[in-house]
């Protein structure tokens, strides 16, 4: 492991700021019937305001338990913090009690998930799910939280947002699915967006709409997105900075430019070796 | 069919092995019929590799199993070595069934958990050849998978075990070793690597490339996944709504696509260096 | 390309393969603490029911007017050449509760026997067709589930006459309705599986199919309904001979000492009491196994 912390920055303006956020050291196990696994070991890296960090590795390299961290969301047990901080203002997450957690989930760090399907409740109108989100986080009417729900619809993009908001996930497609899911995390307004393989069950034309709008969002509220995949093509295109991850270590971070032109690792090679490239005329 | 590519029908010169005329399946009846493959002509000919390539919906999913004979035509034929399939009795259609085999995506659902591999494996052998069935046929039965478990780069000693011993790759290759054992001529992969990291992704497609070449097998490969068919297919159909849109040699419909949709699609997939590109509104 | 990044980990250790199946299926059974105990109990029946007539120390049909309704030896007035004392015409009640099992536990393996094979068989090949054989099966079997099955099984006595085989038949076949669903639920979900594909892509025959790749799945919740549907059926038989349309007299069966002891109940509770217990006692026992069943059920339980 190299490119410490210190040089793993954006290579522009942020290279003196603070970051936003900070995992220092990480360590989670999960304690299984078999046996222990060292999920994520001594994992560090920062985030900050603005950017779009690609947390990438392939399955089981402990990219979604480190990131999943970051709200405490890994199931415990079997997950088992051992070491390192988790640093958002001053706290460490890690320690801090339940009740305040909450406060931080949705409204400082907001996730989006892989499947949108399980993360919607299928009984229930999308708008009523968005406008739920915004009752609990600003305490809004039932009224206002139902106008402002449509008006969220709308920023990421779903077309006739009045008459969606009155659907039931089912019968919307994938896309609309995921957006609807963006729609939710957004509402609290969030500093950071986690999000966590937000485009593998799309379709590729939809994948490049999402990613553009997550792209736009970000730019527009100047949040900062994490974004956890294994497809290299999506970091190449979306991110500023890459953490390249591998049994549960980080092997190597760095601006994207530089980590995919002149990767030090030779893990890192050979996982850029071996992605497909298409070719063009 | 429209097809803009060229030369949709007889790209290679070898012999056809497989061939579709005018097909055609609708699901449910009357007004609330859908269309989900529409009037798809195609040929496949021995030892190349055509690509079915389509977003959700697409009907590449139906289209494959209606050339496994899983599915009865609305309308249409599929002819395999010459032979309509759905003319064929029962017994003769299983028969043929030995010469087309057919690897899924999901390397978790597709081997009975209560299997152990000798049995994943040998299913098509004790199908097909009554000399591998019963106590009589188990030290052939057992020789043959751990012959095939080598020829997938597995240990044949491993065809003892149960399928859930096995990593998302291993698996594949076992299910490869399964398609492979009958000695089919034409092997339909249905998005055989989309479940795979890309490391292992990169592995599988080697190892079925070389079976191809040393086996002289004909592979229907079904993907969304461009960067990879452009890897491994010799020919490229473009389906989008039941349709093929756009055929022709992998070189022309990759590299210069006729179709708005082609191009669409092709533009849409994230590129590993796409960070040069980026230069406007994604680098800030 | 030819770069390979991992080397993929290696399966785990061989030793999860050396148990047999089975063994291991009644290990994990046993783990249980409660399934252990009823499933001592259920031996302990079905040695009492196979050796009844060397284990009773009286001919359970043998009348002696001179000991009538003796309580049991711990009671006033009770004696130890009667253990849980005798009934209104002095026959000995041990002896008749440990012949009243064999009864007991034949009608109720037998008629969930029939009820299994013709219910699974029936599931099966409904969920495996589908079609019209299908709605045909599951709209009978909506039919018969509107009706109260001792009802049923009332109606159908009566119509046929008692007797033991009888209600075995009657019990059966008004029984097979749960595992039809069960398993054709299970069928269901299981066919589209892609190992049932590709079974069907390379040839495999239909009833190969049923035979290797449905049945062995769907073992494990006919055993489970089938020992629940035992206990059932024991209580069923019990009823009907309580109400004179089981067994013939002649045949001892719990049901029909329940319906002798009725008469007795603030005299001499002992008489409907013992084969009361025996009956709950068995049904319980069965009931836990079954559900400890239902845990043993998952292949990977007995196969780590």
């Amino acid at each position: 492991m190299n490119r410490t912390p210190q040089t793993n920055q954006s290579p522009q303006e942020m290279a003196t700021a603070d970051p936003l956020l900070r995992i220092e050291d990480l360590s989670i196990d999960f304690r299984l019937g078999s046996g222990t696994v060292h999920a994520v070991r001594g994992v560090g890296l920062d985030l900050h305001a603005g950017e779009t960090l690609a947390v990438v590795g392939e399955s089981g390299s402990g990219k979604s338990a480190t990131m999943l961290s970051v709200l405490r969301l890994n199931p415990e047990p079997p997950c088992e913090y051992t070491a390192g901080r988790v640093v958002l203002d001053g706290r460490d997450l890690l320690a801090l009690p339940e009740k305040e957690l909450r406060e931080v989930r949705g409204n400082d760090v907001a996730m989006v998930f892989q499947d949108p399907m399980t993360s919607l409740d299928p009984l229930q109108r999308v708008g009523n799910q968005v406008a739920e989100v915004l009752r609990r986080h600003r305490g809004a009417t039932r009224a206002e939280a139902r106008a402002e729900a449509v008006r969220a619809l709308d920023e990421v993009g779903i077309p006739e947002p009045e008459r969606r908001a009155r659907q039931y996930p089912h019968e919307l497609s994938g896309g609309l699915r995921q957006r609807v899911m963006i729609a939710t995390a957004l509402v609290g307004r969030p500093r950071i967006l986690i999000a966590d393989e937000p485009t593998t069950a799309l379709d590729v034309t939809v994948q490049r709409q999402i990613l553009e709008l997550l792209d736009e969002l970000r730019d527009r509220h100047g949040m900062a997105v994490v974004l956890i995949t294994h497809d290299l093509g999506v970091v190449a295109e979306t991110a500023d900075r890459v953490v390249v991850m591998h049994h549960g270590q980080v092997v190597e971070t760095g601006a994207v430019a530089d980590v995919f032109e002149n990767p030090e690792q030779d893990y890192t090679r050979r996982l850029l070796a071996a992605t497909p490239r298409l070719e063009s005329a | 069919m429209t097809t803009t590519g060229a030369g949709t029908a007889t790209a290679g010169a070898g012999t056809t092995l497989l061939e579709l005329n005018g097909l055609r399946k609708e699901f449910g009846t009357g007004d609330a019929a859908t269309v989900a493959v529409d009037d798809i002509s195609l040929t496949v000919t021995e030892g190349e590799t055509l690509a079915l390539v389509g977003e959700s919906g697409s009907g590449k999913t139906t289209l494959t199993r209606l050339l496994l004979a899983l599915l009865e035509p609305t309308a249409g034929t599929v002819l395999l070595e010459g032979r309509d399939l759905a003319a064929l009795p029962a017994a003769e259609l299983r028969r043929a069934r030995a010469r087309m085999q057919v690897v899924l995506q999901d390397p978790y659902s597709s081997m009975n958990p209560r299997f152990r591999i000798t049995d994943v494996i040998g299913e098509p052998l004790v199908t097909h050849h009554p000399d591998y069935r019963g106590r009589r046929g188990r030290p052939r039965l057992r020789e043959r998978v751990g012959e095939l478990l080598t020829s997938v780069g597995l240990d044949p000693a491993l065809q003892d075990r149960y399928p859930h011993e096995f990593s998302g790759g291993q698996r594949q290759r076992i299910s490869i070793a399964r398609a492979l054992a009958p000695e089919p001529g034409l092997v339909v992969l249905d998005e055989p690597t989309s479940a795979l990291d890309v490391s292992v992704q990169a592995q599988v497609l080697d190892l079925l490339t070389d079976l191809q070449q040393r086996l002289g097998l004909t592979y229907v490969f079904v993907s969304h996944n461009l960067a990879v068919v452009q890897q491994i297919a010799d020919r490229v159909a473009v389906m989008r709504r039941g349709a093929i849109v756009e055929s022709g040699t992998a070189e022309d419909v990759l590299k210069h696509p006729q179709h708005p949709y082609t191009r669409e699609l092709l533009a849409a997939v994230p590129r590993p260096d796409g960070y040069r590109t980026r230069g406007t509104a994604g680098a800030r | 390309m030819t770069t390979t990044p991992t080397t993929e980990p290696s399966p785990t250790a061989p030793e999860t393969v050396t148990h047999s199946a089975r063994t291991g299926a009644l290990r994990v059974l046993l783990r249980n603490r409660l399934a252990a105990v009823a499933l001592g109990v259920l031996v302990l029946m079905a040695v009492a029911a196979l050796l009844a007539p060397w284990l009773a120390p009286y001919d359970p049909a043998a009348q002696n007017l001179l000991v009538r309704l003796k309580p049991p030896a711990w009671q006033d007035g009770g004696s130890a050449s009667h253990l849980l004392g005798t009934d209104q015409l002095g026959r000995d009640l041990l002896s008749r509760v440990i012949h009243g099992a064999r009864i007991s536990l034949l009608v109720g393996i037998c008629a969930a026997l029939l009820a299994g094979v013709v219910g699974a068989a029936c599931g099966l090949f409904a969920g495996f067709r589908g079609g019209r054989f299908d709605r045909l099966l599951m709209r009978a079997a909506d039919i018969q589930l509107a009706f109260p099955s001792l009802l049923l099984a009332l109606a159908i006595v009566g119509f046929l006459g008692s007797g033991l085989w009888n209600v075995v038949l009657v019990l059966g076949f008004t029984g097979w309705v749960s595992y039809a669903r069960v398993v054709r639920a299970e069928v269901l979900s299981l066919r589209s599986r892609d190992y049932i594909t590709q079974a069907r892509a390379t040839g495999v025959k239909d009833g190969t199919i049923l035979r290797r790749h449905l049945l062995p799945n769907v073992t494990a919740p006919l055993a489970t309904i089938g020992t629940l549907h035992i206990a059932a059926a024991i209580v069923a038989e019990a009823s009907l001979s309580y109400l004179g349309l089981g067994v013939p007299k002649e045949i001892v069966t719990w049901g029909a000492m329940l319906a002798d002891g009725q008469l007795y109940l603030g005299t001499a509770w002992w008489v409907a009491v013992f084969p009361g217990l025996a009956l709950m006692l068995t049904s319980l026992a069965i009931n836990i196994t079954g559900d400890a069943l239902r845990d043993v059920a998952d292949p990977k339980a007995y196969r780590r």
